[in-house]
């Protein structure tokens, strides 16, 4: 199911912002990383930083996912968010042997955010099905 | 010159959605890796985003 860019950014959005809602309601539950801000301040946070890996996701989406060799929305979507994910721990972990007193690896961390990421992956999946 | 002048106008409006979207995606690694060289303040502003999301940070 092919869309524009303009509906892809929109799917995008909705999905990142409701995945930032998620996240914050998931690390509450899990306490795998116990908050050091405001309640608000990460309300703020989390809904802009959502709404931006969401929007990146949904652009990727609408290019990427075409050439994907899966039919259905959800799969690709959680395809391309959790190999997004992992470039960018790549690219974290890089930091961390380059700077190791700076960038700290944790591992239950890691695999909340890469489960997260599937999750994000199943929201754009449902958004770009569903809403638009 | 009006053709020339609509011309670059056309190829503005094709390219900007894909600038725009790079940008967005410079910004999430700078907000990934809480870059305070690029944007000061990133780091603080987005600490517990990115510890959830399991970038290593300090």
């Amino acid at each position: 199911m092919e869309r524009s860019l303009k509906q892809a950014v929109l799917a995008g959005v909705t999905a990142g912002i409701i995945w930032g809602w998620v996240s914050m309601a998931v690390n509450s539950l899990t306490g795998i990383f116990p908050f050091e801000s405001t309640f608000a301040h990460n309300l703020v946070s989390f809904t802009f930083g959502g709404a931006i890996f969401g929007i990146v996701a949904g652009a990727l989406m609408a290019v990427a996912g075409p050439v994907l060799p899966l039919r259905r929305a959800i799969p690709k979507a959680v395809l391309i968010c959790g190999s997004l994910w992992v470039i960018l721990r790549l690219g974290g972990a890089m930091l961390s042997v380059m700077e190791p007193h700076r960038y700290h690896v944790l591992t239950p961390e890691t695999l909340q955010g890469f489960a997260l990421a599937l999750v994000l992956g199943a929201l754009l999946g449902f958004t770009w099905k569903r809403v638009f | 010159m009006e053709k020339a002048v609509a011309k670059d106008t056309g190829m503005f409006r094709a390219i900007a959605p894909a600038l725009v979207i790079v940008a967005l995606a410079f910004s999430m690694v700078v907000i990934a890796y809480g870059m305070e060289s690029v944007a000061p303040g990133v780091h603080d502003a987005l600490h517990d985003f990115r510890h959830v999301l399991g970038m290593p940070c300090h």
